[in-house]
């Protein structure tokens, strides 16, 4: 299946095809800047590190915010002060952890800052006010320090708890 | 499948970056060693603690003055810091009073401070003074030198403003990547201000910034031209007045009144400087006497975005503010409820207001007026455009805005090219707008705001998204 006038065709790594819009697809600047390079894409365009269901949902999140106004780079300090997330971005991050650090890779790779954003900023609001055992228990990471190291990072990071 | 340990470092440390508090960071580095390593590498614990300081207690003062000599020692920690807040409200008109030190320094960190002191612009008496604030305790009670005017329930006396905007100023002075920056007004203001007709103002407003260290310090960099590269607020983008908020005492409950144009006379010229945030503030006196001659002149602002609400002004003062901006990309003004100057067309006159407005159509994103009145009140400010031609093409010219919000009689007059042509918004609304907000509109109670929005939620625009206040109402102020 080619792609024909406004209507680009993914094929994702699982080899499934999905059509989407030209505006859509551009939030992502991997393919904007692959198809300002190749004029008008005939062929269909390989993603070839995310599965169908990732890629559906970046889709998702793509067409919901297809007329968001350019992200720019230049805020960044005023951004990080900030941890809200939309409603609508609330709803779509709702998924089991596995999914959500695919949607990230795959914002990622495809480079879509907006997605990437929130999804880091849902992780970064799973971690905030967690001990570390619970930050180990909600991620599932096995405790790799013996009793004395942990004693150690303690005492190291000691001067900046009290905040 | 993927699991948090097994994410690139540069996405952990995305997702680190958006940990705005230190104990959060520490945490994380205690999960794993991997994690452990890469935040050391990084010195992320650090960059965090610094990123925001905020003094608005007797403690953060205190730890306010630790934080300032850590920096003053190790300057790189200074440039970690991106927001600084000190919310410590004046609570009298009295001047500070240089006495005995509290504090006890040893001579290699009494240097540092008078450097610090020097390098922000204080030298000779001023000199002297701020290193005396510097070492005071903010102690708590009432301390007899210093009664305030206004009771509060925190236990400051009337001197730790000195000390915090001290402590601020060296902060601000030594925090060259500086981006956001929100005070409290830093200097005091009468209710019943001296800003009428009598030359003799212009002196009483230096003398209002000249004894507060932070309102001096910010007023003097504001005038120096500074590049961005410049040992400090060569990067601030945002500025805000702490003027609501926790506190119950009289100055921050309701809507103060406050100097306008002297507040944004401390930061407006900066030369990253984006936005003014103020929020319930009172705009008074004579907008024109001679004591503002010479004040916020047109176009002299590098500020492009205002946000003011729950505010009253003159329509007089809030067009010189408008006009003073370069390039106005996002404007948003509510009235606070009872707001005096808004329902009276002498005071408030709504065609030189919208004339303002239209001067920056443009390059205007965001335009949300939160007041409203009747037709005849519009029209009764004028009808028409100017002679240069604006605001005859109505709404068609704001080539750049995204998002407007008004109210709905405020729309038509603007619609309308200021009264004067029948409108059907759909056919004027800019091609790239996003949301529509319609504010205190009725249907069915006028023909003519009915013909108006005909269509505007059905047939939409390609870009726009949300219109609300058109099949249900929004009111006017909330």
């Amino acid at each position: 299946m080619a792609a024909s006038g406004n209507l680009l065709t993914f094929v994702s790594a699982d080899n499934v095809h999905i059509e989407v819009e030209r505006d859509v697809a551009e939030r992502s600047l991997l393919i904007k800047n692959m198809l300002e390079d190749l004029g008008e894409a005939t062929e269909d365009i390989p993603i070839p590190n995310v599965n169908e269901p990732v890629l559906r949902k970046v889709i998702e999140w793509c067409r919901h915010h297809k007329n968001d106004p350019p992200a720019s780079t230049e805020d960044e300090d005023s951004r990080r002060k900030t941890t809200d997330i939309d409603e609508w971005d609330q709803k779509f991050t709702q998924v089991d952890q596995e999914m959500l650090f695919e949607i990230i890779l795959a914002a990622n790779y495809l480079d879509i800052k907006g997605l990437l954003d929130v999804g880091c900023k849902t992780v970064a609001n799973m971690i905030k006010g967690k001990s570390p055992e619970e930050i180990r228990k909600t991620f599932n990471i096995q405790n790799d320090f013996t009793p004395e190291e942990e004693d150690q990072i303690r005492r190291e990071n000691e001067w900046a708890e009290d905040r | 499948m993927p699991a948090l340990s097994d994410l690139p470092a540069d996405i952990l440390l995305h997702v680190i970056s958006f940990l705005d508090r230190s104990p959060d960071v520490c945490a994380v580095a205690a999960v794993s060693p991997a994690l452990h390593s890469l935040i050391s590498a990084n010195d992320l614990i650090t960059k965090t603690h610094y990123r925001s300081l905020r003094i608005s207690s007797i403690r953060d003062v205190t730890d306010g003055f630790t934080t300032l000599l850590a920096i003053l020692r190790n300057p790189k920690l200074g440039s970690y810091v991106r927001h600084i807040e000190m919310d410590i409200p004046i609570r009298s008109p009295l001047s500070y009073l240089p006495r005995k030190h509290d504090r006890s320094l040893n001579e290699a960190d009494t240097q540092l401070l008078r450097q610090a002191i020097n390098r922000a612009g204080f030298t000779a008496t001023d000199e002297g003074r701020l290193l005396n604030m510097l070492m005071q305790e903010a102690t708590p009670a009432r301390d007899w030198l210093y009664p305030i005017y206004y009771d509060s329930d925190d236990g400051f006396s009337g001197k730790s403003t000195f000390i915090a905007q001290a402590i601020t100023t060296l902060l601000v002075a030594s925090s060259p990547q500086l981006v956001s920056l929100a005070i409290s007004p830093p200097f005091w203001e009468y209710t019943s201000s001296p800003r009428d007709d009598s030359p003799d103002d212009i002196s009483l407003l230096t003398a209002k910034i000249e004894k507060y260290p932070l309102a001096k310090f910010l007023k003097q960099a504001n005038s120096a031209n500074l590049s961005r590269r410049s040992p400090y607020l060569g990067h601030l983008k945002h500025f805000r007045l702490l003027t609501t908020g926790k506190k119950s005492d009289a100055r921050s409950r309701a809507c103060a009144p406050q100097d306008l144009l002297l507040c944004i006379e401390l930061v407006h010229a900066l030369p990253g400087i984006q936005s003014l945030q103020v929020q319930a503030i009172q705009g008074f006196g004579n907008a024109s006497g001679p004591a503002l001659a010479g004040m916020l002149p047109p176009a002299s602002s590098n500020i492009s975005r205002l946000d003011l609400r729950g505010c009253d002004f003159k329509s007089e003062l809030l067009c010189r503010v408008i006009c003073a901006v370069k390039c106005l990309r996002e404007l948003r003004y509510s009235v606070v409820p009872g707001g005096c100057y808004a329902g009276f067309v002498e005071l408030f006159n709504r065609r030189s207001l919208i004339q303002a407005v239209l001067r920056h159509r443009r390059t205007l994103e965001v335009l949300d007026l939160d007041f409203d009145d009747r037709v005849g009140q519009f029209l009764a400010s004028g009808v028409g455009g100017d002679d240069r031609g604006c605001g005859r093409e109505g709404l068609r010219g704001f080539s750049a805005l995204r998002s407007l919000s008004l109210g709905v009689h405020c729309l038509w007059y603007i619609a309308s090219g200021m009264g004067v042509n029948e409108v059907v918004l759909v056919n004027q609304l800019p091609s790239q707008l996003e949301f529509l907000c319609v504010r205190g509109y009725e249907r069915g109670e006028a023909d003519v705001m009915d013909r108006m929005v005909a269509g505007v939620a059905t047939n939409k625009l390609p870009a726009l998204r949300t219109v609300v206040g058109i099949t249900q109402c929004i009111p006017v102020g909330k």
